[in-house]
């Protein structure tokens, strides 16, 4: 697969020199068209994509619009000949050795959505009466094992979202006696599962996790733990019946543990964005602290005011430092 | 690193021009630059907004006795603004997103504040965000600060028109916007080389007119928001269509210029196609046609953010006229089928010409 861009200069770096050298304009100006600017070939490619993607985009959701049209008209047999046949399409692509490796990635992605369409036509036509959770429950499991042998991160995060979804509706469809923490204590457990099973798998199949990935469930985990420790801190327990509040040290005891892990891998790995998310949960708990030990009064607003100005210089200037630091000890 | 040496020889070369270059200075704001991620962005932003909170929560309760609001909220807004710009004096970059940017948030909504309680009118309230807004532009060195105050600007205006110009307002604003988008990647290298204002602010500015304008497109391609999009005065709304049109063609000839294609056919090809394109899809969906052109734009200026914002914003006008009960789904269906074959069919000959060249 070609590149968009070749490595060249930042334009960023060139514009400097207009505030820290005696360049003349129109020498900036030629030198910035001459090394930045995107070459014939690069805008070649990029045409070549841009077209063939559009293209295809539009005429796929134009076929998409079309069956719509004609959803209510066509009989059952007819529903599931489309959509298994777009299903054997994309399996088939996501197996075959004519495709590249990202068009195999994609079409499984793709074909996975299309187990969710499968399920869900399903339904419609046999008027299954089901809950939405069995139909959330069915996909998930079914895509499990594409999942584990994808070493695709956007396979992953799908199945982040799908069991995600599945549980949520669990909770508010089937199983309503659950307890809140109970509830949140399972959140962040499924959550940090899916977080750290990719690497795992990803060890014995020599592949590794996009970044975004990540970054995107380290920020969920953090997120459900500080809300789990903010919930924690404002429960009043004389209020509640004490198996409402079962669980509540386990939801408590898991999120302070993923949150000293986190600051931990942050600091052996050297990894700023972890350890970003760990000052801003400290800088959060510590602020419900505030909120829960004083009251809302005027003496107390004040002082909201200069914990959360000082709170945040301070974790932007401890974050600067860590990052330079470790760049330092990098080079 | 390649970028890295490569930016070095063009140091050397300028030296040996007889250019004198502060190298500390270039080292200085690289490492400044490279530091300021977009979490200490956001935190900034974040923190400023939940501190201006609190403070007007404590300058209300506090002063919840007097009846010179007014008085007061602008006092404290003047303190807060002159604050700031004593603290972007600071050479210390944590004090300035930190400290900085949380007064600035709380002085420019406490000079607002001040304005609601003496008098409020609407309209004196855009005026006077817009010149509160241009003022900061001018008067802070900071790119968080110059983001916010363009916004405010937009925001400003937006409310104007919306005040006193009904229905038109939506697509007049959104021709500016498109307008200004495409003059600032047009003229990147123009303002940043030969104005050290611009050069500091250009990023900023761009950012906060680009997002705006995305997301002013989105707004008036959901069914919800249409009628504002329509103007009742027939020959306001065929002329606003016309510099759409305009606009949109004239871009396209612009980058097609600076990729480099010179063969007549694909040129007039690629602008009968967008033109088509245009008035199946583009014209009563912005959103579309907005996608389109900011991906091509944000790829010449190499504006990474930039094509996956547009790609998003082509998505989601996807979803919305799915759903727009106006049209009926075949007429859907077949106007989005006829733009893909049309684009695929351009695709297939550019790629037939395209590998041809190279075998020659």
């Amino acid at each position: 697969m070609k590149k968009l861009y070749e490595k060249r200069v930042s334009k960023e770096d060139l514009y400097l020199l207009k505030e820290h050298s005696s360049v003349e304009s129109e020498e900036l100006q030629h030198l910035v068209e001459q090394e930045c600017s995107v070459s014939s070939n690069e805008w070649r490619t990029f045409i070549e994509y841009f077209l063939l993607t559009l293209g295809s985009g539009l005429l796929v959701s134009g076929i998409v619009f079309f069956f719509a049209y004609n959803w209510n008209d066509m009989p059952a047999f007819g529903k599931f000949a489309v959509v298994l046949g777009l299903l054997v399409v994309a399996v088939y692509c996501s197996v075959t050795n004519r495709m590249t490796e990202s068009t195999r990635k994609v079409s499984l992605v793709i074909a996975s959505v299309l187990v969710g369409v499968l399920f869900a036509v399903f339904g419609q036509v046999y008027q299954t009466g089901a809950n939405a959770y069995d139909l959330f429950l069915v996909w998930t499991i079914t895509i499990i094992p594409w999942t584990v042998v994808s070493k695709f991160s956007v396979q992953w995060l799908g199945l982040v979202v799908l069991v995600n979804t599945t549980f949520s509706l669990f909770f508010s469809q089937v199983s309503t006696e659950l307890n809140f923490y109970m509830v949140l204590s399972l959140f962040l457990s499924f959550n940090i599962t899916l977080f750290v099973l990719p690497f795992l798998i990803g060890r014995m199949q020599g592949f590794v996790p996009s970044k975004y990935y990540t970054a995107i469930m380290a920020f969920v985990c953090t997120c459900i733990a500080v809300f789990s420790i903010s919930a924690w801190i404002f429960t009043i327990s004389s209020n509640y019946d004490i198996n409402d509040l079962m669980g509540e040290s386990i939801a408590v005891i898991l999120s302070c543990v993923w949150i000293g892990a986190s600051y931990y891998w942050s600091v052996k790995q050297r990894n700023i964005l972890f350890f970003s998310y760990f000052g801003l949960a400290v800088v959060s708990i510590l602020f419900m602290l505030l909120l829960k030990w004083f009251k809302l009064e005027i003496v107390s607003l004040l002082l909201y005011t200069i914990y959360i100005i000082g709170a945040t210089y301070g974790l932007i200037k401890v974050i600067m430092h860590m990052k330079k630091t470790w760049k330092d000890e990098r080079e | 690193m390649k970028e890295n040496s490569q930016f070095n020889t063009i140091l050397s070369s300028l030296e040996a021009k007889g250019v004198e270059i502060d190298q500390t200075g270039i080292m200085q704001k690289r490492e400044d630059n490279a530091l300021k991620t977009v979490f200490i962005k956001i935190i900034s932003v974040v923190g400023g907004l939940i501190a201006m909170g609190t403070f007007l929560g404590f300058i209300s309760l506090a002063f919840a006795r007097d009846s010179n609001f007014d008085i007061l909220f602008l006092s404290f807004g003047l303190l807060s603004m002159i604050g700031c710009y004593f603290i972007h004096k600071s050479t210390d970059n944590a004090v300035r997103d930190g400290v900085g940017i949380a007064l600035y948030i709380s002085g420019f909504v406490l000079l607002l504040a001040a304005l609601i309680q003496h008098d409020f009118i609407p309209t004196n309230m855009y005026i006077a965000t817009i010149v509160i807004a241009s003022i900061s532009l001018f008067l802070y060195k900071n790119q968080i600060i110059t983001f916010i105050a363009a916004t405010a600007i937009i925001i400003g205006c937006h409310g104007l028109l919306f005040e006193n110009f009904s229905n038109d307002y939506l697509s007049l604003l959104l021709l500016v916007l498109l307008l200004s988008v495409v003059f600032l990647f047009y003229k990147e290298t123009f303002l940043r080389s030969t104005s050290l204002w611009w050069n500091n602010n250009y990023q900023a500015i761009l950012v906060a007119t680009f997002c705006y304008c995305l997301g002013l497109s989105i707004m008036t391609s959901v069914e919800m928001f249409l009628p504002y999009y329509g103007s009742e005065r027939m020959l306001f709304s065929y002329s606003t269509k016309v510099v759409f049109i305009l606009i949109t063609l004239g871009s396209l000839y612009i980058l097609l210029d600076r990729a480099l294609i010179q063969n007549t056919v694909i040129k007039g090809m690629s602008i009968v196609i967008t033109a088509v394109f245009l008035y199946l899809l583009g014209i009563d969906y912005p959103a579309f046609i907005v996608g389109f052109l900011f991906a091509l734009w944000s790829y010449n200026n190499q504006f990474k953010t930039g094509i996956v914002l547009s790609i998003c914003t082509f998505i989601w006008a996807m979803g919305m006229y799915y759903y727009d009960l106006s049209i009926s789904l075949l007429a859907k269906s077949i106007s989005l089928m006829l733009s893909g074959i049309i684009f695929l069919s351009v695709y297939w000959v550019i790629h037939k010409n395209w590998k041809q060249d190279e075998q020659e």
